[in-house]
């Protein structure tokens, strides 16, 4: 197997590509690397590794770093994978559930200050995923406290959130249900160290195995996989989480 | 003294005094207007755990046959209206168990037969029409009243209440979440089946038709969502408006309140089939969150399971007490015939008077579009 330049300053991700030593080797330059950036860091990173002939971008920091720095690595026009260790693509697959059997999916994020809007963006991502798509804002309103909303998925499924800011330096904690004759249930709790997706039907809970592997190495493994050729809408969702977020906790307030 | 003792021009010290004049440790006959399959599964078999305090001496419905089967296994009289068990002289405590629309009424009547006591199911009333003579008829009479909020009941609510008062802490939001899966389900758990009405036919909910819409979430606050409402009042008493409200197919409801800086959200979903009862009740204070897992209805399952995860992440798990809310709620009764627990009109007409504004306020947002 050939392995693929990496190019990293991030030491998750260089332990990352350390466990897959036989896929990527380090590189000096972006040109032809997969290049880690982080969207809430500096732009001139982003600018060097998209102008720089970087084979694929992996982008950190994204779900509140900065739009210019994630508009650069969209312009690149090379496979964007979003890190987004909240949100793993192996356990948003583990979640999948029939979309056409939810009858209303139930949100809940809370936080200190330093992680609501992640907190908040997050959970929208997961309603996205347990509705089976984009989502769009029916009605909300926002205080010091957080933020509620009543949402609708596709096809019309009702969602409702509730993120809420605690006074606090607390992290993030993300809960939602999906109602259904096989509801199922995502929890992750970044304080107490809690991340599991259990399925409830009439047959009992069925709990999904822990997913052990690093997010950082998952997350470079979807970047090979990418240069490979797999089709990735990770930009398009991030743009879709950001977006729903800053129409609920940036608009006008009703 | 403000409230509903302002209101009816009554002190609660003389509500009070009443109930305890009239103490006792003899048996109550009970008499249960309402045979439908909860009471059959629900109140005989608590009434049966306060056999020192309470028998069950007759039965009353209009529904076939009912009254009598259940009457038999209790060794109760049985009648075919409310009037006959009102005339009864061995009815000491009345509890009415019918669908809603019908408690106030009842209420009024059990006052009138001059009953001393009555155990109504929620809601108290529908209307705040309905609800000001009802109050004021107990109040007079000195009737001991008890309403069957069993959450407000569960000991675990005793326990969150301390932790509240404890740690000083403000609340943010609230949420009641409610994945119910069938009743009869739990009903076979508890006792064996009686005869049932057929259901009433409930066309099925056209989200394009408002009026529908917002009679279905009407009667799901006042009869559903008032499970946990005390509760909402408890925390978050004053609501400044509701941020959404909407039907739920099959059958269910998705209501957002705010109340100041804070939020409550209420969301339950009725499931024909799947996956046990979710009864969460959480509450998110600037601190911590606190989460309320009530076991699913009609079970004596002991009470409701509460966890605190504090800021660091810290879970805490209250231990469970064997009692529920079912049961706690029979004996605030007897507690109260006993002079053991003053009567107090005032948080009922309180409740009462916070779970019609909301539903009505919820349906008026279902009503004029829904979400917004």
């Amino acid at each position: 197997m050939t392995s693929v330049p990496f190019w990293t300053e991030d030491p998750g991700f260089r332990a990352a590509a350390a466990q897959l030593a036989d896929r990527v080797r380090p590189a000096e330059e972006p040109r032809g690397a997969v290049c880690v950036v982080a969207a809430d860091g500096p732009l001139a990173p982003a600018e060097a590794a998209a102008a720089g002939g970087a084979s694929a971008i992996i982008l950190t920091g994204a779900v509140t770093g900065a739009r210019a720095v994630i508009d650069v690595v969209a312009g690149s026009g090379v496979p964007v994978v979003v890190h987004r260790p909240r949100l793993r693509a192996d356990e948003a697959g583990d979640a999948a559930i029939d979309p056409e059997q939810v009858r209303l999916v139930v949100a809940d994020a809370h936080s200190g200050p330093a992680e609501f809007r992640s907190a908040t963006v997050d959970a929208i991502g997961w309603i996205r995923v347990l509705t089976g798509g984009p989502v769009v804002l029916r009605a909300a309103s926002r205080s010091s406290s957080g933020a509620v909303a009543a949402l609708e998925g596709p096809r019309g499924t009702p969602v409702s959130l509730m993120s809420t800011r605690l006074e606090v330096p607390a992290r993030a904690a993300i809960r939602l249900r999906a109602v259904a004759p096989t509801a199922v249930e995502v929890d992750i709790d970044d304080s107490a160290g809690v991340r599991g997706i259990r399925f409830h039907s009439h047959d009992g809970e069925l709990t999904r195995p822990a997913r052990w592997e690093s997010a950082s190495r998952l997350t470079l493994r979807r970047a090979l996989d990418a240069i490979a050729g797999h089709a990735l809408t990770d930009l398009a969702d991030l743009d879709h989480d950001r977006g729903v977020a800053e129409a609920l906790l940036d608009s006008p307030a009703p | 003294m403000s409230g509903i003792a302002t209101n009816l021009g009554l002190s609660l010290t003389k509500a009070t005094t009443v109930m305890r004049v009239g103490s006792e440790a003899t048996k109550r006959g009970v008499g249960v207007i309402g045979a439908g399959p909860g009471v059959w599964a629900l109140h005989a078999p608590t009434l049966a755990a306060f056999s020192d305090s309470f028998r069950v001496v007759h039965v009353a419905d209009a529904g076939g046959g009912r009254a009598a089967a259940i009457a038999d296994r209790v060794g109760a009289r049985s009648s075919g209206t409310a009037e006959e068990l009102l005339a009864d002289p061995e009815v000491d405590v009345v509890a009415i168990c019918t669908p809603p629309a019908s408690h106030a009424e009842l209420i009024l009547a059990a006052v009138a037969a001059g009953k001393r006591a009555i155990f109504c199911e929620k809601p108290l009333a529908t209307s705040v029409d309905e609800l000001e003579p009802v109050l004021a008829a107990c109040a007079d009479a000195g009737v001991a009243l008890v309403v069957g909020t069993n959450h407000l009941f569960d000991p675990a609510w005793d326990r969150v209440k301390q932790h509240l008062d404890r740690t000083g802490v403000r609340i943010l939001s609230v949420s009641a979440v409610l994945s119910l899966a069938p009743n009869d389900r739990y009903h076979a758990l508890v006792a064996n089946p009686v005869p049932a009405a057929a259901p009433p036919h409930r066309p099925p909910i056209d989200p394009a038709d408002p009026g529908m819409a917002a009679a279905v979430v009407r009667q799901l606050m006042i009869g559903l969502a008032i499970h946990d409402l005390p509760l909402v009042r408890d925390l978050l008493p004053d609501i400044d408006r509701v941020v959404s409200a909407r039907a739920l197919a099959p059958i269910g409801y998705d209501v957002a309140v705010s109340a100041g800086e804070a939020f409550a959200r209420l969301s339950a979903v009725m499931l024909p089939s799947g996956a046990d009862t979710l009864w969460r009740f959480t509450i998110v204070t600037t601190h911590d969150r606190i989460e309320i897992d009530f076991p699913p209805p009609f079970l004596h399952a002991g009470s409701a399971l509460v966890h605190v995860r504090d800021e660091e992440g810290r879970v805490t798990r209250f231990p469970p007490a064997a009692a529920d809310g079912y049961q706690e709620e029979w004996r605030a009764l007897a507690e109260v015939l006993d002079g053991m627990r003053p009567m107090e009109y005032e948080p009922l007409e309180a409740d009462a008077r916070f779970a019609i504004a909301l539903a009505d306020a919820a349906a008026d947002a279902v009503r004029e579009g829904g979400p917004r």
